[in-house]
């Protein structure tokens, strides 16, 4: 028997049993339906994960700190300095797309008439892409750059007006690029109460140029001020400098200095903080630990995102456990609604039998009733399945913190996503289950003695 | 003529609790080609069984089966079926067509079967049908169509695949005498038409005068063989 005609006949051997097929596709179209609905709900929480923590940070970005220098590892080694040939092997791991050390200084700056304490990042023009850092208006740090910045806009909280009586902040639209910007090692500089006294050795004020601004809320570059690698470095041979000359470090004389930040001493101990990134999101884990082996602190939204889904794991796997059951239940409907025909169609299986159809065939035209049942309550399931996402969505139905604060506003993370394989998948899935689930009954039907199927009225 | 069916010395029991039942019981014969023959007996008699066994539908306990060359009793069930597709047509006392489908897809489905090209086997069925003067019934379902009539369209399937025999089991059975005669006459002279071997079960004494030989079966064994004429002659003894 031809395959086509197989097809064929099995399609309308379900057609004479309207109701009771319509039923048992019902059934799988359910079963489908159950099962993407909760791998959408489970995918569509590890999306929003995901979402949430790139708003704490780069997720493929690795904070490495180096707190306990001159330490020694775990297991007894040294830890060696995090310098710039450690940095070079970092960028020479597996899966790390670039390595750059920061350096982080702590100074006194003025936007006008306004003043404020601010801390400035070294960083090279080339991390800007790396690291992703949103210049969202003027440009990016470049080669060739000085004392330019790009100033974070959350920087403005810090500024306040320290001629006037009242407090008064500097506006919130203050402009970086037409105000003159000057920064300095003094922390008394520019205040009107100069706590401490003046110092011994006064020094003049650096002045700077804003060149571009970072305008993302929330993102951990917005309360920061980015110059280049290089000069920075030079202001905090700079502070340190000017902290000798006026009696020690901060405090020590009533006198407040700059200082630059996490840095112990400007000793050749190496960087305290470098920043790996990563090529993808899947190794951020496995650089990390390469990282620690060294004995350095590592940081890494991931880690959040890991423990997260971690917890979820197990709603997930629940969730994922009533779609299949939900689905065995329909299958079980399949093998029933199967028994159930060939048992009305014993004689009529008989009469095939005598009328030269091979057990192939019939086994065949089962198996293919089965498989339509499949297909149709599959196709079924998957526009099922996206009616009720669309549901889910629109009417908020949430398994968790759903609402996010982004650049753009207040945005909704949606309860269920699905994702362009889900439907293929299920596509896969529901006729093959169903077929499993026909094997037995086809299996009845054509074992079928002729005789006997013959003699039944 | 040669022998298109030879049965030798073949026996088939069953069992029913402690009792056997010898419902053939050693029976040997040879059917020639292009014959018409009957199978007769009381029920019970166990001609329908020896008519099961020559169509390879059950198995004989005991003995031979050929059908032309080939031993049937050996084969199994995927290789029966491919030959039945092949050498055998089919007959029933009810009919047995597919409730849902036209008479022209129930004579086409044993074409369906030997994986004949749809259009070719529409076009055999429509010939079949128009011999057996259903032109006009094609679409119509079993269930709409007169016992006659659906006789007919069996005996239209029977000789879709234009096999070598033809076994029918009581196929006036369930037929009014003037249907019955039509019937007779529409089979043979098909059979005769194609050169086909045609055994008929009966106990209606009109299907006998249509045969060359009449087997009468009683407890498995045959009684008697008559040949048609014989047949006659006894009726008019009577």
């Amino acid at each position: 028997m031809r395959l086509f005609d197989t097809m064929l006949l099995s399609i309308k051997n379900l057609w004479r049993r309207k109701l009771r097929s319509l039923l048992t596709i019902m059934g799988v179209m359910i079963g489908t339906c159950a099962i993407m609905i909760m791998l959408s709900l489970g995918i569509a929480m590890n999306r929003n994960f995901m979402e949430q923590v790139s708003q704490m940070g780069n997720i493929m970005q690795i904070q490495v700190y180096n707190y306990n220098q001159g330490g020694k590892t775990p297991d007894g080694k040294d830890i060696p300095p995090l310098d710039d040939a450690m940095v070079a092997k970092f960028a020479k791991l597996d899966g790390v797309e670039g390595a750059t050390p920061i350096i982080d200084i702590y100074v006194k700056m003025m936007v006008g008439k306004y003043v404020g304490s601010v801390s400035i990042v070294g960083m090279n023009p080339e991390m800007f892409e790396m690291l992703d850092i949103p210049v969202s208006t003027g440009r990016p740090l470049q080669e060739g750059d000085t004392n330019q910045m790009v100033i974070g806009k959350d920087v403005i909280w810090n500024f306040y007006n320290p001629k006037s009586f009242r407090w008064e902040p500097a506006p919130q639209d203050l402009d970086f690029f037409k105000e003159k910007l000057t920064i300095s090692w003094d922390m008394n500089y520019g205040e009107k109460y100069q706590s401490g006294g003046k110092s011994k050795n006064p020094v003049k004020p650096v002045q700077v140029e804003a060149v571009g601004l970072i305008e993302q809320m929330g993102s951990e570059y917005s309360w920061r001020i980015l110059m280049p690698f290089e000069t920075v470095k030079k202001y905090q041979k700079e502070i340190e400098k000017y902290n000798r000359q006026n009696g020690g470090s901060n405090g020590g004389g009533g006198i407040m200095f700059a200082s630059p930040m996490y840095s112990s001493s400007g000793n050749n101990d190496g960087y305290n903080q470098v920043i790996v990134k990563a090529k993808n999101i899947d190794v951020v884990v496995d650089i990390m630990n390469q990282i620690k082996e060294f004995g350095y602190e590592c940081y890494s939204p991931v880690q959040i995102l890991e423990s997260m889904q971690e917890q979820s794991a197990g709603l997930r796997q629940i969730l994922l456990g009533i779609g299949i059951m939900s689905f065995v239940i329909a299958a079980i409907g399949i093998a029933n609604t199967m028994y159930m025909s060939i048992y009305e169609r014993t004689r009529e299986i008989g009469i095939f039998k005598v009328i030269g159809a091979r057990l192939k065939d019939i086994r065949r035209l089962f198996m293919f009733e089965a498989w339509w049942i499949g297909v149709f309550g599959g196709i079924m399931g998957i526009l099922l399945s996206f009616f009720l996402s669309y549901l889910l969505n629109k009417f908020n139905v949430s398994l968790g913190g759903s609402v996010i604060w982004t650049p753009e506003g207040e945005k909704t993370l949606p309860s269920s996503y699905i994702p362009y394989w889900l439907p293929l998948a299920a596509m896969v899935f529901a006729p093959l289950a169903s077929l499993l689930a026909g094997l037995l009954p086809s299996r009845r039907a054509m074992k079928l003695s002729v005789m006997k199927a013959l003699r039944q009225e | 003529m040669s022998a298109i069916i030879t049965l030798d010395n073949v026996y088939r029991v069953y069992r029913m609790g402690h009792e056997k039942i010898m419902a053939v019981n050693g029976i040997s014969l040879e059917i020639n080609e292009g014959e018409i023959c009957c199978l007769k007996g009381p029920s019970g008699s166990g001609k329908s069984t020896l008519l099961h066994l020559m169509a390879g539908l059950d198995k004989p306990s005991k003995g031979s089966i050929h059908i032309g060359k080939t031993r049937i009793d050996t084969l199994n069930e995927n290789q029966l079926a491919v030959f039945r597709q092949k050498y055998i047509g089919f007959i029933f006392q009810s009919y047995y067509l597919i409730p849902t489908l036209t008479a022209l897809e129930n004579v086409a489905i044993p074409l369906t079967f030997s994986g004949m090209p749809k259009s070719k086997r529409i076009k055999r069925a429509k010939e079949l049908l128009e011999a057996v003067g259903l032109k006009d019934r094609m679409k119509h379902k079993p269930t709409e169509m007169s016992g006659g009539q659906q006789q007919r369209v069996s005996i239209a399937r029977a000789f879709a695949n234009n096999p070598k025999v033809i076994f029918a089991d009581e196929p006036t059975g369930n037929l009014d005498t003037a249907t019955t005669f039509e019937m007779m006459n529409l089979m043979t002279n098909l059979a005769k038409h194609f050169n086909q071997t045609l055994v008929i079960v009966t106990h209606d004494d009109e299907i006998s005068g249509y045969a060359s030989r009449i087997f009468m079966i009683r407890d498995g064994k045959i009684e008697k063989i008559l040949n048609g004429r014989d047949q006659q002659d006894e009726k008019m003894d009577a």
